[in-house]
């Protein structure tokens, strides 16, 4: 009863009054419709009211959300200006030798330039600028002596006309690989990475990217050897 | 019984470590493994098992001009004309007398490794005889 009455409420009148004896089928079709309708627009004004509630509800919040969405936003924009390289690219250390070496001061370190293979082949072949798809990674320990080397090489070398000092002095400035300092790529695509010479460039440390104001110097100080493509290393024999 | 020639392909072995003698050789050193010695270097298998290489390439030590002017000051060095290219290899019936491992010094290409040569590579290469007569170490 209540449902053909709630039902007529909403009919048109006109063809009601004229077909009084429109099938009760078309009446329910009728109702379904309104009533999904109805409940659409329900929902809508339930959603509606809900997200106003939200937001005047978390005001202050807002406020330093949306703080923390432009500062979230300057730093994404740094990085993209910065070109970082986000990940270490995988399988880095399989790669191929390009070339060693070491940096004295403060850094006291040795190092190692690795090539994936496009690399490599761009290095042999002399082809400047890399190709798109170029990596290196150059890999950096601190230098250390190595005690169980020098005992090894103490008795030979003083043996081969070294004086006692002499050798100490060859053993202390004998160095090897020790603990690793950090992990540096560069990849080349010259789309993604057009206004930093088409090299993307980051630091990880302990696997980890380091912060961006480590990398503010990178394309500037690579930029003198802009005419081998802003790579300063060299492919060793 | 001597390694007269160069192990093919060892340009593209992978990285072991690399090293620095400052005093009167001047010298870096890249030393290289070829897949045998480099499994065997992450599996930590000591000794190593037979078919390892490992090769030492050996450059004079120089400052590089250009690099130096791009930091501000003399730091930079890099490798020069190369100097020697070293080689062990293993093989625990062959080189028994030198505790599986030939040694070999090559030169512009050429083995230098006569008898006075390899005695003294050995000798010295003895004395780490609890890591299986090899110096380097891994670098991470």
């Amino acid at each position: 009863m209540r449902k053909s009455k709630s039902a007529t409420w909403f009919l048109p009148a006109t063809p009601l009054d004229a077909e009084n004896h429109r099938k009760e089928e078309d009446l329910k079709n009728y109702f379904v419709t309104v009533l999904i309708a109805c409940a659409l627009m329900a929902s809508i004004l339930v959603i509606r009211q809900k997200v106003q509630a939200q937001s005047s509800d978390s005001r202050p919040m807002g406020k330093a959300s949306s703080r923390a969405d432009s500062f979230g936003a300057k730093s994404e924009d740094q990085k993209t200006s910065l070109n970082l390289v986000t990940e270490i690219p995988a399988g880095y250390r399989d790669w191929n030798m390009i070339s060693v070496a070491s940096v004295g001061g403060k850094l006291s370190d040795l190092r190692v330039k690795l090539g994936n293979d496009v690399a490599i082949k761009a290095y042999r072949e002399g082809t400047i600028p890399f190709p798109d798809g170029t990596i290196i990674a150059r890999l950096a320990w601190h230098r250390v002596t190595s005690e169980e080397n020098n005992v090894a090489f103490r008795r030979p070398a003083e043996r081969q006309g070294l004086s006692s000092e002499e050798t100490t002095k060859l053993l202390t400035e004998s160095f090897v690989a020790g603990p690793a300092m950090n992990v540096q790529f560069m990849v080349k695509d010259s789309k993604k990475y057009g206004a930093t010479g088409g090299w993307g460039f980051g630091q990880f440390t302990a696997g980890k990217l380091d912060n961006e104001s480590v990398h503010k110097t990178c394309f500037s100080c690579h930029g003198p050897a802009k005419d081998h493509d802003f790579v300063f290393t060299h492919y060793a024999p | 019984m001597y390694v007269m020639e160069m192990p093919s392909g060892y340009r593209d072995f992978r990285m072991i470590s690399v090293a620095h003698e400052e005093g009167n050789l001047h010298s870096f050193a890249a030393v290289l493994g070829n897949d045998v010695a480099i499994k065997a270097y992450r599996e930590e298998k000591l000794p190593f098992p037979d078919g390892a290489i490992i090769a030492a390439l050996h450059y004079r030590h120089v400052s590089s001009e250009e690099n130096n002017e791009a930091f501000g000051r003399e730091q930079s060095f890099v490798p020069g004309d190369p100097s020697n290219i070293q080689f062990m290899i293993k093989d625990s019936k062959k080189y028994a007398s030198t505790g599986g491992w030939g040694f070999a010094h090559f030169e512009n290409g050429k083995s230098i490794s006569d008898e006075a040569k390899i005695k003294s590579c050995f000798k010295c290469h003895a004395k780490i005889k609890e890591r299986d007569l090899v110096f380097a170490r891994y670098a991470p």
